[in-house]
């Protein structure tokens, strides 16, 4: 058996590694037990790339790389800890507490946020933007979930989840840029049977759970 | 006395001015009035006072001079944010050893002004 028709051969951070051809940088690097921040990305959902955190440096590419879609080709030197991934990282951080809410102290995310873990490795210490911050109005999801839309961050997960696991459409992408937002056209609350699992899914503290809301903090 | 406070007095006096800690928040926690305006230093602040510093494995013994004698404290990390193990040694410990050397062929009534002597804290000896 020819093992060259399956395997591709990359450098990653220096060091000279083999790789499945249908892998895609991320999951090479999480292979090796190289650490890419991530919040889109997750392993049961498709991969939507657009939170942009996992970017990562490529030779002879002319701009930085998402990683979780990319998928791995022969000969790529890839850089996953060089100063320009790194200030990257902290750029995307930046945008993204742009318009987050100072809720830490009241959310009920704060302790298991995956925004507060990759900020306090990846992000700066200061922030730059002191102009007002916009905010949504809080959608009513049903009985489980209580959502705080102002802390979203866009990263889609809820939506992909509703539409590949539970075959629903209820949540969807509305509005771009500084007024894109999560929601429904119609305001209907989600009836499905899985719709909790959107609870842990989410990052950040926008979906939490509402029977246990401000009972206790891990 | 006088002397004491005149040494104080010198060493206010000639106190630096400006600020008085690192102003990164990546190692030191940000300022109130930053808390309150920026998401980054909240987060800083959030993890610094809840999670608080992960600190590499490894064990430490560390003592100062306190005005009673050597006080130590003895900590064992896992890596985690919270010491696996820490005993904290009193001077009054290793006083209260030197007890049978000293009491040696002296009377038993002795043996009480002895301690009061050292001024042993049993409760500190006890940990």
């Amino acid at each position: 058996m020819n093992y060259n028709n399956y395997l591709v051969k990359n450098v990653i951070n220096d060091t000279v590694v083999y790789n499945l051809k249908t892998q895609t940088i991320l999951q090479s690097c999480m292979g090796l037990g190289i650490e890419i921040p991530r919040y889109c990305f997750h392993n049961r959902l498709s991969i939507a790339g657009n939170c942009r955190m996992c970017l990562v440096e490529v030779y002879n590419s002319m701009k930085p790389i998402a990683s979780c879609s990319q998928q791995i080709a022969n000969g790529d030197v890839i850089l996953t800890n060089s100063d320009l991934v790194r200030r990257i990282r902290e750029g995307i951080s930046q945008f993204l507490l742009y318009n987050h809410p100072l809720d830490c102290a009241i959310c009920d995310q704060g302790g298991e946020c995956d925004l507060q873990d990759q900020v306090m490795v990846y992000g700066t210490d200061k922030g730059r933007f002191f102009d007002y911050k916009r905010t949504y109005a809080d959608k009513e999801c049903g009985p489980l979930i209580k959502t705080v839309m102002t802390r979203c961050i866009h990263c889609t997960r809820c939506v992909r989840f509703l539409d590949e696991v539970a075959g629903s459409t209820k949540l969807s992408v509305l509005g771009r840029g500084q007024t894109m937002e999560i929601g429904s056209y119609l305001d209907e609350i989600l009836d499905s049977e899985v719709s909790g699992n959107l609870i842990d899914l989410c990052p950040v503290g926008a979906l939490t759970s509402k029977p246990s809301s401000f009972m206790c903090r891990s | 006395m006088r002397q004491s406070l005149r040494i104080i007095h010198q060493c206010l006096n000639n106190l630096p001015t400006g600020p008085i800690m690192v102003s990164d928040s990546k190692i030191s926690p940000p300022s109130r009035s930053e808390m309150k305006n920026s998401m980054e230093s909240l987060i800083h602040h959030f993890k610094y006072y809840s999670e608080g510093f992960s600190v590499p494995k490894g064990t430490t013994y560390t003592s100062i001079e306190a005005p009673k004698g050597e006080f130590g404290v003895f900590l064992v990390s896992d890596g985690s944010n919270k010491p696996y193990r820490c005993k904290i040694k009193a001077p009054g410990f290793t006083h209260l050893q030197s007890l049978n050397f000293m009491s040696e062929n002296h009377l038993l009534a002795d043996v009480v002004t002895m301690i009061g002597t050292q001024d042993v804290v049993f409760g500190e000896v006890d940990r």
